[in-house]
This record gives C-alpha cells, structure tokens and sequence, in this order.
C-alpha cells in the first residue's frame, strides 16, 4: 500500500482574504478582489486594474532586518505571510518540523526598468535569482530540507504541490511545505501581459471585468497573492492528531507542444492531463464531484478548457459544478494553482461550491455549470484543479475529502 | 525484487569545447581550455553556435532566447542518440520533459525601444511607458522572458508531450530535477524522460550581477590555493532516460544506469560555499562511493575547500571540468552528467585545469588517466540552495 497525502496546514493570502476563514468568507460572499491598480501609476496603461492583496505590510511582515531590495519585492512577503499562516495552522507555531521539504512556486522576477538604463546600485537587478522567495522562507521558519523553486509559470503551483506530494508519497520526505507566490502587479508585469494582448481592458468594469466562462468576457485580470501548504504523510497527520482539510490523491501534467503563443483550440493537452491526474489518483472520471477551473477569462482558454473538461470526464461534465475562482481573485499566475488549490481543499472540507461571479450571460460554446453568482452547499468528495499555461504546459491536482 | 534501474541511451550537449560528449571529452582530456575573454570578464562561452542551424526551426527565433536554442538543440540530439525522437503525437505522449533552468534571462537588447521611448529627464516614466512604449515594443519579448519557455521550445522542436517540470537552478537544484525524471520513468508515467540543464548569462547583465557580489574570478582554478572564483559559463546538456527493462526490450544502446540521486539543502556558510555536512549527507546517501569524483569544484576557494572535506573520506581520485568550462550553473551539473558517461565509456579521467598547487591533501586528478571506471559520482554544489550528488554506473 502506498503513503498517502494529506493537507493540514493552509495559508492563503488572496485579494479577497487573509487566511481559510477570510478566504471563505470572501468566496462565499461573492467578492471581487479586483480594483483599480494602486501599487503603480498606471494611468496610461490599456489595463488599469488588477487584484492586489490590501493592507500588505511587507515591513511588519519581514522585520527591521529586510533590506529594500526584498521589501520591494512583494512575492517575498506575501509567501513569508502564507508560509506562516500555514505552519501555524497545521502545527500550532511558525517553525517546519525537522526535514521538511520546501516545494515553491515563484512569479518572474520584478524587471525594473530604471534598472536597465541606470547602473544599479544594489542587487536588485535584471537578473537575481528567483529563489529569493524560498530562501527567506527557508531561513524563518527553519526548513531543513531540500528546496525546489518551480518556475512554470501559470502552473508552476500546481507542480510544486505535485512534487511536494509525490516526494511524501516515494518516501523522501514526510512533510512538506509547499504552494507558490507571485505579483506581477507592477510596470513590466502588466506591461508584458499587455503585449500578449493577454488582459481585460475593461477598465470600466472594476470588479466585474474577470467574467469567466461569460459572453463579454475579454482577458484576464491579474492578480497577486500565495498559497502555501502543509503536506504530511497520512499516518505521521494522524498520530499527531492533526486536523486533515483534504487528502491529495493525484496529480498529472502534459504539454500541448504545439504551439509557444497559442493555446490549442480543443483543450487536448489539458485533456491528458486530466486522464493522468485520474490515472495517478486511481480514480475513475466519473468519481469527480467538482472542477475548480483555470478559467482565466480570456476568449480561448475558456473554451478550451470546457472543451477539454467534457473529454475527460465524459457525461460527469454535466452533472458537476465546475468554478472558477479567477472571476474574483483574478489570475495570480505562479500563485494561481496553489491558492486554487486551498480553495480546492476548502470546498471538500466546508462542503461549498465556490462560485464563478460576474458570470451573466453564457458564451455559448461554455455550457457547463459553472456555479454562476453565488456559492452553494453541498458534499463533495473528489474535486479535480486545473492550471494550464502559456507555453503549453498543463497540470492537474486531484483532492478528496478527508476521511 | 528492486525497484527498477533507469538508464541513460541518449545525451546531447552544447559545451564551450564540445557539441556531442566524445568531442567535449577528448578536448577536456587533451587539456583544451573553453574560457575567453568577453565584456571584461574571462567566460566559458559557447563559440560559433547558430540558433537558425542548430536549434532547427527558424520560424521561432525571433522570440527564442539563446537559452531556449541551446536547449532545443542539446535535447535534439540526446533524443536523436536514443533513437526515440517521437515521430507521432502518441509517442510524444509517452516523453517526459525535466528541466533545469538557470536565472531569468532577457537581453537588455529586446527592450532597447520600450526603454528609449519611455524615458524623459528623469529617467523611465510610466506614463511614457503607457503612452508610446509598451505600443512600440515587439510583443514576443515576453515569451523570451519567461522563465519557463526553454521547457516549452524543447516541448515544440522534439514533441515532447508527456509529464514535465521547469526548476530554476544554480547548478544543485538540476539534480532535484534529474531525481522528479527518473521517477516519472521508473513509476511508469512515462516510456522515456528527457532531462536536461540549460543556462546562457554571458552578457554584462549576468555578468555583473555576479562579480558584483565578488563570486567572479579572473581564472578557474578548482581546488587551487591560488583560486579568486568561478568563470561563468554557458551551454545545454540532455539525457535520455528509460527503465532498463524497456530499452533492452527494444534493443537500444545503454550507455550507463544512474544509480542513486541524493539532495540535501546547502546549509551554505557563505553565498559560494555549502556547509560540508550538506555535501557528507548528499555523498552518503547517493550510495556506495564510485570509482571516481566529477566534482563541481569552480576556483571558489571557500566552495572548493567546503567539495574537499567533505569528499577526503572517499579515497577515489577526483576531477572536475570547472577549469576548463567555466561554471554553467543550471547547465553545469547536467554538463558533468555528460562527461560522466563518456568518461565511464572510455575509462579515461580528464585532469582538471589550472590546478598548481592543491588545496587540499585528495587524489586531485593532475594528468589525464586510465583506469577502470564501474561508476563515477558526481556532485553539484556551488551557488545553490540544494546540494546534490548522483551515481552515474557504467552500463551492463
């Protein structure tokens, strides 16, 4: 019998909550995270808002000793902020019990444009290594495993929590801290999602402009936040009498390898990696009770991924609901599949459907039940969530109510 | 019954002072030196390499960086070795993808206009960059900057379509990368992986960021009394990995087994050097200590000193490429996979470069040598938060 997985610790830091009990409120009560953009002035920007993560204090969060180059760095304090709340949460303290191994997902590095034309004085610079994130993580809260720092990307968390669970599952470790961070709320980061013709330009829209799975919807808004969680063995949770939020039971990955700028049309990729994620999970399709979608509310991905959800799972498609969670913390990129996944989690643990909001007219290619407006309450035992990526890269986590 | 053994049947690299790994083992056993002078700094650069040649298609380039050419063409011809370049969607299906990748890289250059236009007196201005520059920049520079697109292009050129994972590495982390590839092919998740290192910083931006912070030195001289740090290096390096049961089955060529993989965290004791207990922890758990060490010793005399603690117990003679490469961080440790293999298959050891007088009191490889090689242990250390060291066994 192999080691199983299970989550007990979750520390989301989201637009729309601090922590699982902010972040159920803030999905229950239909919030939109989405505003103008404050941390910059983007007021000639063709994007104007963003999700950003209020009241963030990244001094009091990293202590007199920050330099300035991490206190501008936002993805530092925000996985700082989510590692503790998730060590806090699965053990009572902020310290990584011996061994654990740190698994995380990190957002490209802040390119600062001043950078380029002045010479730079300290070592904030074009090119710092991405593991900066991970190594504060590391240092506070004593994590004495080994380190991996995933930078997929938009599914970069998902495949993070799939690395942390299958090290726990081969037995190279017994717990785990594990998710992502990222905010590319700043000049490049919207400027770059810009020039991919990427984001909403429904600046008029504010908080109804992330409207997956809608006919109006043009773009993704981005967002920033993290999510960080606690993996441990299932017998090593129980002896210790941890509360368990979910078990994860599977996880798949596949790449379109198609196309570097466009996602395919029919979702195919993503397909395979749903049928590996069951695969992995050992589970049939048919046993799937909720998707929690990428949704990110650009014209294709929507599509596409309804497309691919109904090859996968086959006439369950129609029978489940199937969210997304972008419509009101928008897309957090290399954040998005780790505080997808809490949320994941907190469905199958509080028995909530999250919803899809700003979802009012249907595209009619999306014919799905995607939870429109307003959460709902019912037992879930399986629930499947998606995170595909530009440059074709798709991954898939499975999770089960916790037994 | 064990688990099964995950061999090697196909690499590729692209090294300073080699394209496939018998040419970048007879130029490292003939004392070849890779490193040259560029933007002020002595470099371990990949010379005379044609994205449009040897990355194949051209259509691409213009949003491909150079890491990204490197990769594709390493991985084509570790894939081409094998003789498992998937030559349907089903095939590819069945390939896994692992990479290692070094720090975000972008050339300055691709952002030339939007910097020029979104400037004024006072330097960049938003509103600038708003107005005029985000609309005059080339749209593709962001997928030259993201730092998962050398994954995607392998993806693409060689229609690798299986499970897959990008990590940023400095050199330790490609062996956590290695360990998440066999895995996926020793679970049976996927029929082959290809697993690989890439990293390409040469240019005053890399280069700067590193000397600033004192890691450069004017030579390499690993495990050299006289070291002053690491030359930066570039370049790609690929294995093809399968369980042994499947590449006999199909008759393929086995150039060696990877035996155990072990990581550890660095526990650094300064920014180049891991703590020795780490290196102790990652060599005792790779297993049974080999007939040889490919050490990743740069010229960091910290580091270096740090790599030969830890590795004095052994009692096996040591080498290391560093001296003559440079230090290709992300691509470095898969580099020295590759060299690996072709020195298990020759059974000669190359001599590590500008090595006059030791640091350390070890069987410091100073003359290429002959010997008999069962498997070769080579570690991955240096800059990064993870140390590693991985078996590689001789085939049969």
């Amino acid at each position: 019998m192999s080691r199983r997985v299970v989550i007990t610790g979750m520390g989301p830091v989201t637009p729309i909550g601090i922590g699982n009990e902010a972040l159920v409120d803030g999905l229950c009560s239909s919030r939109s995270g989405v505003s103008e953009i404050e941390l910059f002035d983007a007021r000639t920007f063709p994007t104007r808002i963003a999700a950003q993560v209020r009241g963030l204090d990244p001094r009091a969060i990293l202590g007199p000793g920050a330099t300035v180059s991490v206190l501008a760095d936002r993805k530092v304090s925000l996985a700082v902020l989510a590692a503790r709340l998730a060590l806090e949460d699965a053990f009572g303290k902020a310290l990584a019990p011996e061994g654990t191994f740190l698994s995380l997902a990190v957002g490209l590095e802040v390119l600062l444009l001043d950078h380029l034309v002045n010479e730079p004085e300290d070592e904030h610079f074009l090119r710092v290594p991405l593991d900066r994130a991970p190594r504060e993580v590391a240092e506070r809260f004593s994590v004495d495993g080994p380190i991996e720092t995933h930078v997929s990307a938009c599914v970069a968390g998902a495949q993070a929590i799939g690395h942390a669970f299958r090290a726990i599952r081969r037995g190279e470790c017994d717990v785990a801290l594990t998710g992502g961070t990222d905010s590319m709320v700043n000049p490049m980061g919207v400027g770059g999602f810009t020039l991919l013709s990427a984001l909403s330009t429904r600046n008029d829209l504010g908080p109804r402009a992330s409207r997956p799975f809608d006919r109006r919807r043009d773009g993704l808004v981005l967002g920033e936040g993290a999510g960080l969680l606690v993996l441990e063995e299932r017998t090593r949770a129980m002896k210790r009498g941890a509360r368990i939020h979910a078990e994860v039971l599977g996880y798949g990955t596949s790449l379109d390898a198609l196309h570097v700028t466009a996602p395919p049309v029919d979702g195919e990729g993503a397909t395979r990696a749903m049928r590996a994620a069951h695969r992995d999970a050992g589970i049939a399709a048919s046993e799937i009770d909720y998707v929690n979608a990428h949704g990110t509310s650009t014209p294709q991905n929507d599509v596409a991924e309804t497309r691919a959800i109904k090859a996968a799972l086959g006439e369950r498609a129609r029978a489940i609901p199937v969210s997304s969670t972008k419509s009101q913390i928008g897309h957090t990129i290399s954040a998005a599949g780790a505080i997808e996944a809490i949320v994941t989690a907190l469905a199958l643990e509080r028995s909530i459907v999250p919803p899809t909001i700003n979802l009012e007219e249907p595209d009619a290619e999306c014919d799905l039940d995607y939870v429109p407006g307003a959460a709902r309450e019912k037992r879930l035992t399986i629930a499947q969530s998606n995170s595909f990526g530009f440059g074709g890269q798709n991954a898939i986590l499975i999770l089960r109510r916790a037994e | 019954m064990g688990e099964p053994r995950v061999v090697i049947t196909g690499t590729g690299v692209v090294a300073p002072l080699g394209r496939d790994r018998s040419s970048l083992l007879d130029a490292l056993l003939a004392g070849k030196s890779g490193i040259h002078e560029a933007h002020g700094h002595a470099v371990g650069e990949v010379v005379g390499f044609d994205p449009a040649r040897d990355a194949g298609r051209t259509k691409n380039l213009k949003y491909m960086s150079r890491a990204s050419a490197l990769a594709v063409a390493a991985a084509r011809a570790a894939l081409a070795e094998a003789g498992l370049t998937p030559a349907t969607d089903a095939e590819g299906d069945e390939l896994a993808c692992f990479l290692g990748i070094g720090m975000t890289s972008s050339e300055v250059t691709d952002l030339e206009k939007l910097v020029t236009l979104s400037r004024d007196e006072q330097g960049i201005s938003l509103t600038l960059m708003g107005e005029r520059g985000l609309r005059a920049t080339n749209p593709l520079i962001s997928f030259k900057i993201l730092s998962n697109m050398p994954l995607c292009h392998v993806a693409l050129l060689t229609r690798a379509r299986g499970a897959n994972a990008a990590l940023q590495s400095l050199g330790g982390e490609t062996f956590s990368v290695l360990a998440e590839a066999c895995s996926e092919v020793r679970e049976g998740r996927a029929r082959a992986a290809l697993f690989g290192g890439v990293d390409s910083q040469l240019d005053k931006a890399g280069l700067l960021q590193l000397s600033r912070r004192g890691l450069l030195g004017r030579e390499a001289r690993p495990f050299d009394a006289a070291a002053t740090g690491r030359v930066l290096g570039e370049g790609a390096a690929f294995l093809v990995l399968e369980r042994e049961d499947d590449a006999r089955a199909r008759g393929a060529r086995i150039l060696a087994a990877v035996g155990g993989i072990a990581l550890a965290p660095s526990h650094r004791v300064s920014l180049a050097a891991p703590g020795v207990d780490s290196l102790e922890r990652a060599i005792e758990r790779a297993g049974r200590p080999g007939s040889a060490v490919l050490a990743s010793a740069s010229g960091d005399l910290e580091g270096d000193r740090a790599e030969a603690l830890a590795l004095r117990p052994l009692g096996v003679p040591i080498t290391a490429t560093r001296g003559a490469l440079g230090d290709a961080l992300a691509a470095g440790s898969a580099i020295d996979l590759v060299v690996a293999v072709a020195a298990l298959e020759r059974g000669r050891l190359p001599a590590i470069q500008n090595l006059t007088r030791a640091t350390a009191d070890l069987d410091l490889v100073r003359e290429p040598r002959a010997l008999a090689l069962d498997s070769i242990l080579v570690l991955a250390a240096g800059l990064s938060a993870t140390v590693g060291a991985c078996r590689i066994e001789r085939a049969g």
